[in-house]
């Protein structure tokens, strides 16, 4: 009986999810569209939040086939890969100090960093199984990308480790009397630089560069299984906005309103600034992305760490 | 229960480990390493140490295992021929090496046939605790060990930039 209600609540939370995502995708088309001056989707249902519906009908309905040329049993687990791994990550991010699946599990942020690196086995299996050389080249982008800002966002959160002594979120959110965007403020930037191009959001979208790389690594895929690619994208987009919501904004604290409110308010507000890159900036060049990378993000993040264990020793010290 | 799922992983482990010498594309390869190093980073979360679980996956899945595909990508030679399996002759003597090792492993749990699994947990303060108290010394070889690493890349990559 305990084992069929988990499963239910994992089938309500996944459903959840997607419906997040979906729904994320419409909203980034019409606040996209605000800010460029248009309208955007507007037609299907009250404020055309129906087309979140349509795509995914759209996508569902598309034929499924497996070029002859791919690599069949890569090409198919790619974006299931993708997606799962987003998903499974959800599983140690808490809504509130009491509602969340394994909020308290004391390896909770280093779980995010290993699904972290799957996700990233899903985009590029994908590319190179598709047999075309834009995919592969969008793969092997994305491989150097992730790694290399995989390692600065690492550093960033070990500042945010050291400040709460703990690794799960539940500690670090219970931790955080005065949110740690204050005491973090270069750990704070750095993993919102990291985060978005860990998800490959624009301006860091490189993995996919429509203008260079016809769609990247997700050129030969299509219907659900590129469903699947922008689900993963999009869910990993909600993942990055839930933890800086969780890490640096305070969580679920917040005077007046219920904590759950506070933290989704929160994170809307991380989504929105992701569209709003998205709006204004423009996509550099790859060598430039790495430069920054290795040259900038991650000096910044050693220091970060130093800086705060030095500070952490004197305070315990006075 | 547990026994069967430990064993489980165990053959997942041992039967991408049997695949990876067996199959002839080098991505398919890596991809049979990466799942075996996986389901070990299970067996390690159900042994009881979940920090060096998620280290696995970060570290060998996550970096190292990401060197090798990178480098079979750019090697892959053609875009459209797929090949059967075949077994390969660099194959015998790692299946002697794995009928022996079943042997040994065979006789081993034969004398001790109590497979009654005792898990103690072990989270990821203790192994803190551990490399910066009693493994100080340890801990810092190898921080000057990575040291020397990067100051040798360092090197290398000035030694490129004055030739060019």
């Amino acid at each position: 009986m305990r084992l069929f209600l988990m499963a239910l609540g994992m089938l309500f939370t996944t459903l959840v999810l997607l419906g997040v995502a979906g729904f994320l995708v419409f909203a980034e088309r019409r606040v996209l569209g605000f800010l460029q001056n248009r309208l955007g989707p507007n037609r299907l249902g009250p404020l055309g939040i129906g087309q979140a519906l349509a795509d995914a009908l759209k996508l569902m309905s598309k034929e499924n086939f497996v070029p002859d040329f791919a690599d069949p049993v890569l090409y198919r687990a790619a974006p299931v890969l993708v997606a799962f791994s987003a998903l499974a990550s959800f599983a140690v991010v808490p809504l509130d100090h009491h509602f969340s699946w394994a909020g308290n599990w004391n390896i909770g942020l280093l779980f995010i960093l290993a699904m972290s690196s799957l996700n990233a086995y899903g985009v590029f299996l994908g590319g190179w199984a598709s047999g075309n050389k834009f995919s592969l080249l969008g793969a092997v982008r994305a491989v150097a990308q992730l790694v290399s800002y995989e390692l600065p966002m690492g550093l960033a959160l070990l500042g945010v480790v050291l400040l709460s002594g703990s690794l799960s979120l539940n500690g670090i959110v219970a931790a955080q009397n005065l949110p740690y965007i204050v005491l973090q403020p270069l750990g704070f930037v750095i993993f919102l630089i990291a985060g978005v191009a860990e998800t490959h959001r624009l301006p860091f979208d490189l993995p996919e560069a429509e203008s260079e790389l016809v769609a990247g690594f997700n050129t030969e895929y299509g219907g659900m299984r590129f469903g699947y690619f922008f689900l993963g994208e999009y869910l990993g987009l909600t993942l990055i906005a839930v933890l800086t919501a969780l890490l640096y904004l305070g969580g679920w604290h917040g005077p007046w309103l219920p904590g759950w409110i506070w933290l989704l308010i929160k994170t809307a507000a991380v989504i929105f600034v992701f569209f709003w890159l998205r709006a204004t900036l423009p996509r550099p060049r790859y060598d430039q992305l790495m430069a920054l990378g290795w040259k900038v993000l991650l000096p910044l993040a050693l220091f970060n760490v130093l800086a705060t264990a030095l500070a952490a020793a004197l305070w315990r010290l006075a | 229960m547990m026994i069967f799922l430990i064993l489980l992983l165990l053959l997942i482990i041992l039967t991408t480990g049997a695949a990876l010498l067996v199959v002839r594309d080098p991505m398919h390869g890596a991809v049979n390493l990466g799942v075996s190093l996986l389901a070990l980073s299970i067996l390690f979360l159900v042994l009881g140490a979940p920090f060096v679980a998620a280290l696995e996956v970060m570290l060998y899945v996550g970096a190292i295992l990401v060197l090798f595909l990178f480098a079979i990508m750019l090697l892959r030679t053609s875009l459209t021929t797929r090949e059967e399996p075949r077994w390969r002759r660099g194959f015998w003597w790692p299946a002697v090496l794995m009928v022996l090792l079943t042997a040994v492993l065979i006789l081993l749990f034969s004398r001790r046939p109590d497979l009654l699994v005792v898990i103690q947990e072990i989270g990821p303060g203790t192994v803190g605790r551990a490399l910066f108290g009693p493994y100080l010394w340890l801990t810092e070889a190898v921080a000057l060990l990575l040291f020397a690493v990067i100051a040798a890349v360092l090197a290398i990559h000035r030694r490129d930039d004055h030739d060019a």
